[in-house]
């Protein structure tokens, strides 16, 4: 019932791409949504400028934002990592591998053993 | 719609750019790195400019005094013979991988020789775009001809490698259903070094087989240049693919650099591959953006495609995809239940859209 009442609540995908556009890429792919009325639209404004500004040094900006309270710095830092990877335009710099070493753990990696060939033919969990 | 599409930053030049000139429409670019120490364009960007005058014709850029903003009236892709020197600040791929998307509708069929750095990693490397990328425009019914040699290989930082990439031309795409992602059956990879112990390609070669032994049908090429096919500076990386039984990429690469051991490079590149694997769909992440700029070409017919989770960079293509084509795509989420195949990711995405009917009014019908 739980999983059913979280995938309802999922955002609209085509909403938040196509819709007023008020959010990021980055925020949209990595589910950074906050529901309800955003103060955020403006705020982003003015800190992507801001960032801009900063191309080369995002550290500088971020600590400007450590002035901000703290629930919203978490956004802000993870917002300037991703101005650098934007700032190289390529559909690689984008990409996120973290957590690697999961793969070292045998459960997680006979996870997608049936998306190969030789994984067996029943349906997990029919 | 309006014939001029404008926009503000530095961000998403090429794809801008390049839907552009496939839409006709006029771009203008504000704001490029206003606010920077070092305002305007970069040399890779103006760098990049200039291939795009060479394979166009009466296009006009004009760039303003301080660099920071561009008017960009688009001409006829006219593709030809073409030689271009990439530079070393950014590698082949930045300049290739537009091309791709212009390539088929070139007034003449594209041979392009484009000097620089082969593979690095911050752009999609030479080999991943010649196993991953020219297959996928398979499917759109782009086939004969469609090459990348690749001669020299040249690392960072100085680069020195050559690549010619030829592309046939085409008047319309083919329109895709690819929602059966099947299962994997195959994996392929290159794992190539210069100027470095020859042995480095094997190192690599093994430790990424080492993960992947979910399959025995493993051909990861091992090779080493030689002389003059070795660019200018040392280096050494694998680019890794697996297919499945329907025809679906997923592809993962790295590049070594000085102090690197090539069996770290070949296990993190071959957990890259399962990452990418688990994330699941029929189009992997490099690809997306093209697959998704070929539908929207296609005909006037409904194109549908599984991809697994958007990354930024196709969710910012899908935006630009609407300011210049006005298409939009329909986005559903599948569930657990909706599920068709056996094994598959639990949480891929749909992509349905309907074509523009793009015709490639340069090619003659015969």
């Amino acid at each position: 019932a739980e999983s059913v009442f979280h995938s309802k609540r999922r955002p609209n995908l085509m909403r938040l791409i196509y819709g007023d556009r008020k959010y990021t890429p980055e925020q949209i792919a990595h589910g950074d949504i906050e529901e309800g009325p955003l103060k955020l639209k403006s705020d982003e404004n003015d800190e992507e400028d801001s960032d801009e500004g900063f191309g080369t040094g995002p550290g500088t900006g971020a600590e400007d934002e450590s002035e901000d309270d703290g629930a919203f710095l978490t956004l802000k830092t993870e917002e300037s990592d991703t101005v650098i990877a934007q700032t190289l335009d390529s559909c690689k710099a984008t990409l996120e591998f973290t957590d690697l070493e999961q793969w070292d753990d045998h459960e997680v990696k006979e996870s997608i053993r049936d998306r190969f060939i030789t994984g067996s033919l029943d349906v997990p969990g029919a | 719609m309006s014939k001029i599409v404008k926009f503000e930053g530095h961000n998403y030049f090429r794809q801008r750019l390049v839907l552009a000139t496939l839409s006709g429409k006029i771009l203008k670019i504000d704001k490029i790195r206003s606010n920077d120490a070092n305002p305007g364009l970069r040399d890779f960007e103006a760098s990049f400019l200039r291939l795009l005058e060479k394979v166009t014709n009466g296009a006009t850029i004009e760039i303003s005094y301080t660099g920071t903003s561009i008017i960009y009236k688009p001409g006829v892709i006219i593709g030809g013979k073409v030689y271009h020197d990439c530079g070393t600040s950014r590698a082949i791929g930045y300049f290739l991988e537009p091309l791709i998307a212009l390539g088929p509708f070139s007034k003449a069929p594209m041979n392009v020789t484009l000097n620089g750095i082969t593979n690095d990693n911050v752009d999609i490397s030479v080999d991943t775009i010649r196993t991953v990328l020219l297959p996928q425009l398979k499917k759109f019914g782009i086939e004969e001809g469609l090459e990348l040699d690749i001669p020299n290989r040249g690392a960072p930082p100085n680069g020195g490698g050559r690549v010619t990439f030829r592309c046939p031309i085409v008047r319309t795409l083919k329109p895709i259903q690819f929602t059966d992602e099947g299962r994997i059956k195959r994996i392929r990879g290159v794992a190539y070094c210069t100027r470095v112990a020859p042995q480095f390609s094997n190192r690599m070669v093994d430790s990424a087989r080492g993960v992947l032994d979910y399959v025995n049908d493993i051909n990861i090429a091992a090779v080493h240049y030689q002389g003059d096919k070795s660019g200018l500076s040392p280096g050494f990386a694998i680019s890794l693919l697996a297919k499945t039984t329907t025809s679906a990429f997923y592809s993962a690469e790295l590049a070594g650099g000085a102090g690197q051991a090539p069996e770290d490079i070949g296990l993190e590149a071959a957990r890259m591959l399962l990452s990418e694997i688990k994330k699941g769909g029929c189009v992997d992440s490099i690809s997306q953006t093209l697959v998704l700029l070929m539908m929207v070409l296609g005909p006037n017919d409904v194109s549908k495609v599984r991809v697994g989770e958007l990354t930024p960079f196709t969710i910012q293509y899908l935006r630009d995809l609407q300011d210049f084509f006005g298409s939009t795509f329909k986005i559903t989420q599948e569930t657990e239940k909706d599920k068709t195949v056996l094994g598959a990711a639990p949480d891929t995405l749909v992509m349905t859209c309907v074509g523009i009917g793009y015709v490639n009014t340069n090619k003659k019908t015969t």
